[in-house]
């Protein structure tokens, strides 16, 4: 499992999704207060487009919420929100929760000419239950109207309209429990249950003219739990609002709500499964590269002027084969372009411009990590432009073939290597005592290749200021404090080495690699490792087993090592599916702390760099031993980041959003899975996807 | 203070809208009424072409017409000629493209041919048809040639198709590098 400051970046994830979607926002996503699907404070059946990805804020008396959410099928919305109540208290009123819930809502009908669009959802799935409430939902769109009403359960039925229904099936839907302990677990015992039902509605009329919604919501909580705050007296169930789409996916709203208080919202949506827009080369072939020919390339022939222009616009071409067969084979490393049919698009038009047209077919293979990975075949376009046009060229992907006898070879000189400095913003989040954080730093990481597959990573982080002394709380784990320690990392070590580690990569044969490493691996140890990944581009699983010896690192974060030492390891089972671009990954093993049990991975990737996914871990330890949220689990995110640059770029924002930093089921960040993850982007399937991208156009 | 840092995320991540993305069609206006270009980069645009080949793309201005020849360069040194047929000059392309230059010749047979030399690489021919005029509309129309030659010892075709709009000015020239070579693309930017 990938796994980057996993603790700490929730809200910094939340303000980027934000900020992302606010520029780029291209889709339709009317959220409620919740994140999910809605008018104001009570939910619809209405859900966005599949892959949707939105982020909410919205603020009144009664709660703050912060959700993201995403429509992970055509027919399942989930969401994750942080709820702080009674955020502004009046006189007099109490201190209110600070709250982790995660809502699902899967809609059951489509919505046609007589039947309306029916959902049903549950909106605190593995929280406290402070939010817990479930419900039942139809829309209908009449003319500009867009109608809803629902039977809720939980703190939807507040305002009852009669007794529970599903007690037909059952008395013990009568009983319903209250909050449930620390979180974590599904709470069976408490979804649609309770003696009675609530009914609840919306009406959201459209003015397309103006880009306008007018709202009302009738809600049937009766905010019993704020008014036990004191938050207000009691609360109207009639809420009304005004919702401006400000640009396209992004959405702002005033309303009036409860009958006591102004309610704000501001939600942005964007597509992560877009397909990218491609864009010129950063060096030559951009408008405004200089007229810069390089006479000494000149003399040698067409290849080493064709690899010197892949070389400035992003692509290496280190080796040649060409053997008069009519089939020129390259080997090629994309060092710039976010999707791989984009480098190998640009090695095509340079083939087309350069190699002689006794070449009919071009072999190029590519490789992740400096390990090949992939060829491509692509039969050159018909000589005959006209009958291109007609025949577009063919392409056939296969596992990596590797240049027996190079004709021609790129030196590079050895060692090389890059050094990049950038600014980085770490939070500490969800502290009861203080949900944000800050630590703005300036990050320098440096790369060495010393050729024949060993390298040096290394990244100091130096601290320009930070907040984490407001940090009281311990981590009263009842297990080794393999990661609840963090308090001390953050205080003890603002500056430091996050990852000084040497590491060697090669190719067992030609579908088996493996790396070795040690040195500092990560932010709290050192230690030794060794991975083996067995995968082919051609086939959509891949198996790998990783090793590492570990030692924990002194709070300081230089060289020094405390006690605590283990071993783990883990046997990993990857598969892309195929099945609406899912990947399932399960890692088993032994983690940390020492507990044995296995983790599942299911993320939704595209060809585009996005992913968003989770992951849960179970491992021997029980529940009530690893404390509040009981397993470990998060959101996985992938953010590529030439998405919203007019560059190309391989960068990507990635992190893991855990909602408690615990000690079990925990592993190496970062190591774990490697070479799966760092692969991932060049296998068969990705390449399938864009193949269309991967032949020179007339534009 | 937590909740100020937090609402204030928020705000900042609207305020990252304007910054990123300025669709909405008031704050178009607003760009509009301050446009900081000066009237010699205005007038200069009127003249602006996009010029790409083999996956690249730069900004050229027309800058000079002599007859039906006209002269294309940009600001990094880069010049292209165009005679009213074909590129018959090409300097300070950017990368190991090289210099380049085309014209017209009569074979041995006495006839036409078009000779295409490009830096470091051997001169490559082709015949080209007669040009053959082509409508599909009032603003849309031009001439086509198909021309065929020989390169590297294998047979190769390419056309060469110029485009004029309804006040017949030319929208787009296109013409291969060499037979069977990709294509040169010259594209008006501003009607």
């Amino acid at each position: 499992m990938l796994a980057l400051r996993s603790h700490l970046q929730p809200l910094t994830v939340l303000t980027v999704f934000l900020a992302l979607g606010l520029c780029s926002g291209t889709t339709l996503a009317q959220t409620n207060d919740f994140g999910v699907g809605g008018v104001l404070d009570v939910p619809s059946a209405r859900s966005p487009e599949e892959n949707t990805f939105s982020a909410t804020i919205s603020r009144k008396d009664a709660f703050d919420v912060y959700a993201i959410s995403y429509q992970v099928m055509p027919r399942l919305e989930a969401s994750f929100r942080y709820s702080l109540f009674n955020e502004r208290p009046r006189p007099g009123s109490f201190e209110g929760t600070k709250d982790r819930s995660f809502e699902v809502k899967f809609r059951l009908l489509d919505e046609s000419d007589y039947l309306p669009e029916v959902a049903v959802g549950i909106r605190d799935l593995l929280g406290t239950g402070v939010l817990g409430a479930e419900y039942l939902v139809a829309n209908k769109q009449i003319g500009p109207l867009d109608v809803s009403l629902g039977l809720g359960w939980g703190r939807l039925a507040g305002r009852s309209i009669g007794k529970n229904p599903l007690r037909v099936l059952s008395d013990e839907f009568a009983n319903r429990e209250g909050f449930t302990g620390f979180g974590g677990e599904f709470s069976l015992k408490s979804y649609f249950r309770g003696p009675d039902v609530g009914a609840f509605g919306s009406v959201r009329y459209s003015i397309p003219r103006w880009n306008v919604d007018l709202l009302a919501a009738y809600s049937s909580d009766r905010y019993d739990y704020e008014a036990s705050l004191g938050v207000f007296d009691s609360a109207d169930p009639l809420s009304v609002g005004i919702e401006w789409e400000a640009t396209p996916g992004v959405r702002l709203t005033a309303s009036w709500q409860q009958g006591n208080n102004l309610a704000l919202k501001l939600s942005a949506a964007l597509d992560t499964g877009f397909e990218s827009p491609r864009k010129p080369p950063n060096g030559f072939g951009a408008t405004n590269s200089p007229a810069a020919i390089n006479k000494r390339d000149m003399k040698f022939g067409w290849f080493p002027r064709m690899a010197g222009d892949a070389e400035a616009s992003g692509v290496l071409l280190r080796a040649l084969q060409e053997e008069g067969d009519g089939v020129l084979r390259m080997r090629y490393s994309n060092m710039t372009y976010q999707m791989e049919a984009d480098a190998i698009r640009r090695v095509m038009d340079l083939v087309e411009l350069y190699a002689p047209r006794t070449v009919h077919t071009v072999e190029l293979t590519g490789d992740a990590l400096s390990l090949p990975t992939h060829t491509v075949r692509i039969v050159r376009p018909s000589r005959d432009r006209e009958l291109t046009e007609l025949l577009p060229p063919r392409i056939s992907i296969d596992r990596p073939v590797e240049l027996e006898r190079p004709t021609q070879l790129r030196k590079f000189k050895y060692p090389n290597g890059e050094l990049s400095v950038g600014m980085n913003v770490r939070t500490y989040l969800f502290d009861p005592d203080a949900p944000l954080l800050l630590q703005p730093s300036i990050n320098v990481r440096g790369a060495v290749d010393f050729g024949g597959g060993w390298g040096l990573d290394s990244e100091w982080v130096q601290s320009l200021s930070n907040q984490f002394d407001r940090i009281t709380r311990d981590g009263n784990s009842q297990l080794p404090p393999v990661r609840t320690e963090l308090k001390r990392y953050l205080q003890e070590g603002e500056s430091g080495i996050e990852r000084l580690a040497l590491l060697r990569r090669g190719k067992i044969n030609r579908d088996l690699y493996y790396q070795v490493f040690g040195g500092i691996l990560e932010e709290m140890y050192s230690g030794v490792g060794a991975e083996v990944l067995w995968r082919r581009a051609d086939l959509p699983f891949a198996v790998g087993v990783n090793v590492m010896a570990v030692q924990q690192r002194e709070y300081d974060k230089m060289f020094g090592l405390r006690d605590y030492k283990t071993v783990i390891g883990h046997v990993s089972g990857y598969w892309s599916t195929g099945f609406h671009n899912f990947d399932v990954v399960v890692h088993a093993g032994r983690y940390l702390a020492k507990d044995v049990g296995a983790t599942l991975e299911i993320q939704k990737r595209f060809a585009n760099g996005w992913s968003v996914g989770a992951f849960a871990t179970l491992t021997d330890v029980p529940f009530e031993v690893f404390g509040e949220g009981s397993f470990d689990k998060g959101l996985i995110f992938r953010i590529p980041l030439d998405s919203y640059s007019s560059r190309n770029s391989r960068g990507a924002f990635r992190t893991i959003l855990r909602s408690i930093n615990r000690d079990g089921g925990r592993m190496i960040e970062n190591w774990s899975g490697q070479l799966w993850e760092s692969m991932r982007s060049t296998h068969g399937d990705m390449l399938e996807d864009s193949r269309e991208r991967m032949v020179p156009t007339n534009d | 203070m937590i909740k100020r840092a937090l609402w204030s995320l928020g705000v900042l991540s609207m305020l990252l809208l304007a910054g990123c993305k300025l669709v909405t069609p008031q704050t178009e206006a607003v760009k509009r009424l301050f446009s900081f270009k000066s009237s010699d980069q205005k007038a200069l645009e009127a003249y602006a072409w996009s010029f790409s080949v083999g996956g690249a793309q730069y900004r050229l201005y027309a800058m000079k017409v002599e007859g039906r020849t006209v002269y294309f360069r940009n600001d990094f040194g880069m010049r292209v000629t165009w005679d009213g047929e074909s590129f018959i000059s090409i300097e300070n392309m950017p990368g190991g493209f090289g210099q380049y230059a085309s014209g017209r010749e009569l074979n041995s047979q006495g006839q036409e041919q078009r000779w295409y030399s490009q830096e470091s690489f051997p001169v490559r021919r082709a015949r080209c048809t007669p040009a053959a005029e082509w409508r599909l509309s009032s603003d849309r129309f031009g001439w086509r040639q198909t021309c065929r030659g020989e390169v590297d010892g294998v047979s190769v075709v390419s056309t060469h198709v110029v485009e004029y709009d309804g006040k017949s000015l030319v929208r787009e020239i296109e013409a291969s590098v060499f037979p069977g070579g990709p294509r040169f693309i010259l594209r008006r930017l501003n009607p």
